[in-house]
């Protein structure tokens, strides 16, 4: 089995010139966490998670681990305001621009282990030719699904 | 002064041999180039490869009740802080200063100086700082003044007491004074050196912190009691401390090192956090919690130990001490102020466990001397309390003058709060000879 058979053909991106606050809005519509980002020729050009997104709007301590646990602060101004900045500006920003891609020939095993070794900015593999020209994209849940039969 | 045993060493005399080593080690652990444990270690293995001293003699000269002290603690303190009562406690004090900027300065110092009186220093600061850097961000306030507070908080702290810092616990292990001994002349000038620098800091700092009333009221808005995450924990941690700290004021009257009360208090703590866990899961748990031990430090302290031993062994040590008190004309105030004085710069500059590690000794050497000009041992112990408050009041002088500091401006930096060599010296170093000055007034006032 092969990604091009469990690939959803059919994925919602966002184009490169998208602001971070349309982003979001699409994430939250759509229920989706993560999209492709692509150019008007339908190149990749990057991913965008929810997660990054999070990253961003954090103050770096916690981000960054120094400060694990805020369960304390029922709320954080700064995280409002930081995200509140982002908000308007280009995905560009935010999004990672080398993805870890897959090609419609490579194996499910060989997504699961892409997805498997940055569990954390992954939820999503875009499925392109040599060209970064978008086919589909596999997620965790194409995976499983497979996985299980 | 122990002669060694080997008259020459492939041609050389072991003093010569012996002082090489030393000087080459030291200068490379403060080169930086490479890990300060491997140096000390690879020193120590030149001292007993070359036969300055036998492995049976230079094990003798790793001094247990340091080592098993700073274990003892680490294991204690690396099982507590994952119990959030750090946290707690930052954020209880921050709401008791009613979210005031210049109120949360002195009531985050105060529980920095208290945690690292009595825990280790660098765990902390480690702790308190991103908290800290939480709470300036909600206030929308500068967290610089803040955490420069902290950092002296910690070494002032760690000066008050025989577990606060590695120079008194070193000290404390040398010597026959106890827990209590640093409590009763350290801890009161500890207090007022805090003091005071609170006091400069408010004219530096203080007068121009600001909050809005909103920013305020988001600190107070902050549920300490969501940080503690182990209520079990804690109690057990609790507990324990409390046995560990009374063990510590009574070692003197009931016969037990403060090693032993450290690595007694730390056993039982495991005992206690694996008690209801089977032999693999209790196994597992004892081996992530021995892993807060900061094996570098140890094994840096058995090479330091090994080395000045040897140097010691020469009768270098001896020599010097002779020397210096010959040079202060056996003036026994001016050697103490000395000892100060060169503790505190030498210490704001270099780390300072490696020259209270040589200066003991040689403080040793000393006070026979001062004894038979008829100073009374109550007062040539000042000789220790001068090199402790130079030694760990010396590391408030710069960025790089104790581990704390460096820990907090790593911290800071990594969060885009610049915290740079020379702001930080044009402020900490005045502060550090007005706290040595101090020091100056209180040793000339009660014990010369």
């Amino acid at each position: 089995m092969n990604a091009k058979d469990i690939m959803i053909r059919q994925a919602h991106t966002i184009p490169v010139q998208c602001t971070i606050g349309e982003a979001l809005r699409q994430m939250a519509d759509l229920r989706i966490q993560a999209f492709p980002i692509v150019d008007e020729k339908k190149m990749v050009v990057g991913t965008l998670s929810f997660w990054q997104i999070l990253e961003w709007a954090m103050p770096s301590y916690i981000s960054q681990d120094d400060l694990s646990d805020v369960r304390f602060a029922p709320d954080l101004a700064q995280f409002h305001e930081r995200l509140g900045e982002l908000k308007p500006k280009p995905v560009t920003q935010v999004m990672n621009p080398q993805p870890p891609c897959v090609r419609p020939d490579d194996s499910v095993l060989a997504c699961a282990v892409l997805i498997m070794k940055t569990p954390k900015t992954v939820y999503l593999l875009p499925v392109v030719e040599t060209d970064q020209q978008l086919v589909g994209v596999i997620s965790a849940w194409d995976i499983i699904k497979e996985i299980t039969g | 002064m122990h002669e060694t045993s080997i008259q020459t060493i492939f041609g050389f005399s072991p003093l010569w041999i012996a002082t090489s080593i030393l000087i080459l080690t030291y200068a490379v652990i403060i080169a930086e180039r490479f890990n300060r444990a491997i140096v000390a270690l690879l020193g120590a293995t030149a001292i007993i490869g070359t036969g300055v001293l036998t492995q049976d003699q230079a094990i003798q000269g790793i001094d247990f009740n340091t080592i098993g002290l700073l274990t003892g603690m680490m294991i204690l303190v690396g099982i507590t802080k994952e119990c959030g009562i750090f946290q707690f406690l930052a954020i209880k004090a921050a709401k008791a200063a009613k979210g005031s900027p210049w109120g949360i300065l002195v009531m985050l110092s105060i529980v920095t100086a208290v945690l690292s009186a009595l825990l280790d220093n660098v765990t902390t600061v480690l702790l308190v700082a991103p908290v800290t850097l939480l709470i300036a961000d909600e206030l929308e306030i500068s967290p610089y003044p803040l955490l420069f507070a902290e950092i002296n908080a910690s070494n002032t702290g760690g000066t008050a007491t025989l577990i606060g810092d590695p120079p008194n616990i070193m000290i404390g292990s040398a010597t026959s004074l106890t827990f209590n001994d640093f409590v009763i002349h350290l801890t009161p000038l500890a207090i007022v050196v805090f003091s005071a620098t609170l006091i400069s800091l408010w004219f530096i700092y203080g007068k121009t912190m600001f909050a809005s009333p909103e920013a305020r009221s988001r600190i107070m808005a902050f549920n300490e009691y969501e940080a503690i995450r182990d209520v079990g924990l804690l109690k057990y941690c609790l507990v324990v401390f409390s046995l560990v700290i009374l063990g510590f004021i009574l070692a003197h009257s009931i016969g037990m090192e403060p090693a032993t009360i450290a690595l007694g208090g730390a056993a039982l703590l495991l005992l206690l956090c694996t008690f209801s866990l089977n032999i693999e899961q209790a196994g597992h748990k004892v081996h992530t919690m021995f892993g807060q031990v900061e094996w570098i430090t140890i094994f840096f302290f058995c090479g330091l130990f090994i080395i000045v031993t040897g140097v010691e062994h020469t009768g270098l040590l001896q020599s010097i001490a002779d020397w210096t008190v010959s040079l202060t004309a056996g003036n026994f105030t001016v050697t103490t102020l000395a000892i100060l004085w060169v503790s505190a710069i030498l210490s704001s500059i270099v780390d300072n466990i490696p020259f209270v590690a040589t200066m003991i000794p040689m403080i040793k050497s000393m006070l026979p001397v001062f004894q038979q000009a008829g100073i009374p041992l109550e007062q040539a112990k000042s000789l220790w309390w001068a090199l402790s408050l130079g030694a760990c009041l010396g590391g408030n002088g710069t960025l790089v003058g104790a581990s704390a500091n460096l820990i907090v401006a790593g911290i800071a930096e990594r969060n885009g709060v610049p915290f740079r060599f020379l702001p930080f010296f044009k402020v900490a170093f005045p502060l550090m000879i007005l706290q040595i000055l101090l020091s100056t007034l209180y040793i000339w006032m009660r014990y010369l």
